[in-house]
This record gives C-alpha cells, structure tokens and sequence, in this order.
C-alpha cells in the first residue's frame, strides 16, 4: 500500500468492510466510531490497561496501539461479535454472568476477549495461567478473583459447550 | 496522528526505497506499542510512518551455528518458536515478561532494540547471548555487535535510511550444562518497566566456568557487561562466595540513575542479587 490507497478492506466479526477512512486512524477510533462498535473501550489510550482488547487473526491486542493500517485484511473480533448472533450468550461471557465477574463493565469486553483467547488457544488452565494471561486487563472495581473464576469455569465445562 | 503519510511496504526492498526517499522524517512502524504511545504523548512526531509489518521479517530459522531472528517477531512468537524455546531460553524469558499478552502479540524485539531503551528486556538478553544486528539500506547490508549498535539512551548505529532487519544470535557450543536465565525485578509483574534486569550465559564444564557473559538493564545509559565481574570468575569453580563476590563487582560496575521509578542504589541492589541469583543456578545446574 502506498500513501496514496485511499481504500482498505477489513474483516470485522465476519463481515468485510471497505473503508476509506485515514490508514493511521487508530484501530479503536475506527471500531467505535465508523462501525458503531462500541465495546471496545478506550482506558489509558497507552497499552496499559486491556480495556481496548479486540483479537485480531485470533491473538489479543491493544486496539489503542494499532492503527488501521496494520489491521487491514486481517480478520478482526470484537465483544459484538461472540455469541450467536441472535441473543445467545459465548460460554465466556455466560461464565462471566453466572459468577458474577461484573462490577462497573468498563473492563468487562476486554476482559472476555482476552479470556475468549486464552481459552481458544487451548493451553491447560490453571490460577497461575489465567492470572498472567488477563494481567493485561485492569479492573479498577478490583474483581478479579470472580474473573478467575469464570474463565476456570469455561475450562472445566468446555469452551465450546452450549448450555441451556 | 492522522495528518502522518502511512505506507504500507509489500517487501523490504520497497521498504528500503521508502525510507531512502522519504529521508530522517521517516520512521519504520512495528508493533506500535512504543511509537504510537510516544506519538500521541507529542514526543515524537514523525511526518512518514514505514509500516513494517508485512515485508517478511517476521520469520525465525536456524543459519549454520546461529538462530537468525526477524526483526519482526513477536514477543510472543518468541515464546512459541521450538528452535528459539530450545537453544534460547533467556530470550524466551525475556520475551514472556515484556508487556502483557496484547502487547506480547504486537510487540516487535526489533522495536524493542530499536527504541535503545537502557531498560528494554529483550535487548538485555541479545546483549548477554552476544547477537549481531543486520542492518540493510539500499546500498546493502553490514553487521554489528548489538552492544557496538546500542550507544545510549534512545540512541543506536542506525543511520538515515537503514532497517535493522534481523539478529544473528550465535548458539553456545552445544554443551548442555550453559546456563541462561533473564530475570527482572518492576513494580509489578506484568506491563512494568523494569527497574533493573539482568541476563546471563554462563558455561561450566567439569565444575570451572569455561565463560560467563553478564547482561545488566536499567542500570546505565544503554545495557551493559560487567566485565571485571565476568572474568572473576572465567576459569574459576563457583562457590557460594564467589557467587556473591561477582555480584558485588557486577553492581560496583553500574551507573544506575535516581529517578521515580527507584533509586540509584536500590537499583544496585537489585543486580547484585539478580546476578548472584544467576550464578547460583549456574553453579546448581
């Protein structure tokens, strides 16, 4: 791409979107406020925080830190698009309800997408394993212990199992 | 940000081209975790960024006797690498207490060098595993010792129109008693600048250190060797003591700043007990 491509493409939660909007418009930015997407917060705007977290090609990253650019033709996910598409709830995100792993929410969508990563890459969890990989995301209520808890939870009921 | 010209190189030759012809204005985007920070703070404002992302840097693969490391890589495609889990694992480490897992998915050990942060984590374990950067421009490509390439803070050998593109990092003689280890003591364990960092190699072969090379971050204005610490003990058998001499003359070594992270002589502090820490798992190994 030169400077002068005015038109990317880029996949977000499987729909393909053309854009011409500037490449160096961070990623986030572009997220909320042309797709309308917002459940990717902005916390610290610094890479500190998680609250950005969106996956992009499956791995977690700082929407605050990527700009457009970089994204394109890559197949980003956000919190808006786990689930089923009509209402149903991803394992992770029911884990996160039925233990009550939701304070105040600011961190919640980037807390479940780095747990929803966690969990896709298939690694043995345990407390250790599940501390390190969300200590990206900060939670200023301090609930972390029932964060823990859900992703453990998913672990021991399977990722993928539909619940009724 | 977005009044900035972006480019986005297919190969690095177009990269090169870019660089060469957009002159010192320029700057090579990598994982963005540092220089998108330092742009939205109004420290750096450059009027061209490189994208570097996709012109095939990101790749590992073994070279005779070395490991010849991307300079794209991630953090965490570091930690994944069989060879480099294999034959590196003071760079793995290194790697696995950079930054949390979004930044670990972004950030590249080539910005983490480039960036010549006295405190960068992976740079301190390449200083101590002795790689060569590979610098390439349009008018070819040279190698230096990444110590000779870090000159101080935020200050590198790289010149207007040059890419670092790759590390060579030399294997230890396939001697199955070196030991390597990186560690780090921060504020807190994830996403924390470190407040004093150190990596080692070190060999040991019938009980005497045949070599030991020492890495300390944080601690000066660019990682450095304490060289009189490594030759206390080069030739020598580790003792408990000897341990614990070497550390002291690895901190005397030092030239570690107060600021409000920590204090200069905490800082010194925590080396001593970082390398004694090293030497002890050496001599245990």
């Amino acid at each position: 791409m030169s400077a002068h491509d005015k038109i990317m493409t880029i996949t977000v939660n499987g729909v393909t979107h053309t854009t011409r909007a500037a490449p160096t418009t961070r990623l986030l930015d572009f997220l909320r406020e042309e797709l309308g997407l917002t459940g990717a917060k902005e916390g610290c705007g610094g890479g500190e925080c998680g609250a950005c977290t969106v996956l992009v090609d499956g791995n977690p990253i700082c929407s605050c830190l990527m700009v457009l650019g970089s994204a394109a033709e890559r197949e980003v996910t956000t919190i808006e698009g786990l689930g089923d598409g009509a209402g149903g709830l991803d394992p992770v995100q029911r884990a996160f309800v039925e233990e009550g792993a939701v304070q105040c929410g600011y961190c919640t969508p980037g807390l479940v997408m780095s747990a929803r990563a966690l969990v896709d890459s298939g690694r043995e969890l345990n407390d250790h394993v599940v501390r390190t990989a969300l200590a990206g995301n900060i939670c200023r209520c301090t609930g972390y212990k029932k964060v823990v808890d859900a992703v453990l939870k998913v672990a021991a009921t399977g990722p993928h199992k539909e619940q009724p | 940000m977005n009044d900035c010209k972006y480019y986005r190189p297919n190969t690095i030759s177009e990269a090169l081209a870019i660089l060469s012809g957009e002159g010192p204005d320029a700057r090579p985007l990598g994982g963005g975790t540092d220089l998108l920070v330092r742009m939205r703070a109004g420290h750096l404002q450059p009027k061209v960024l490189v994208d570097i992302g996709r012109i095939g840097l990101n790749t590992i693969h073994p070279a005779g006797d070395a490991v010849v490391l991307g300079a794209t890589c991630t953090m965490a495609q570091i930690q994944r690498d069989a060879a480099v889990v294999q034959h590196l694992p003071s760079l793995v480490q290194a790697a696995a207490r950079l930054g949390a897992a979004q930044i670990q998915h972004m950030a590249t050990v080539g910005g983490n060098v480039c960036n010549a942060s006295p405190a960068a984590d992976t740079a301190c374990a390449l200083v101590a595993l002795e790689a060569r950067v590979m610098l390439r421009s349009v008018g070819g490509v040279r190698s230096l010792p990444i110590g000779e390439f870090l000159r101080g803070p935020g200050d590198t050998a790289l010149k207007p129109g040059e890419l670092l593109e790759a590390f060579s990092i030399p294997l230890a003689a396939h001697d199955p008693i070196t030991h390597q280890s990186f560690n780090k003591v921060g504020g807190r364990n994830a996403l924390v600048c470190s407040l004093a960092a150190v990596a080692g190699v070190t060999r040991i072969a019938d009980g005497v250190v045949m070599e030991c090379r020492l890495a300390l971050a944080a601690v000066g204005p660019t990682c450095l060797r304490p060289k009189r610490a490594e030759a206390l003990i080069t030739g020598e058998t580790l003792t408990e003591e000897l341990c614990r001499t070497a550390a002291a003359a690895a901190a005397a070594e030092t030239h570690p700043i107060d600021d409000h992270r920590a204090t200069g002589e905490y800082r010194r502090r925590l080396v001593a007990a970082l390398v004694r820490e090293h030497l002890l798992e050496a001599m245990q190994s």
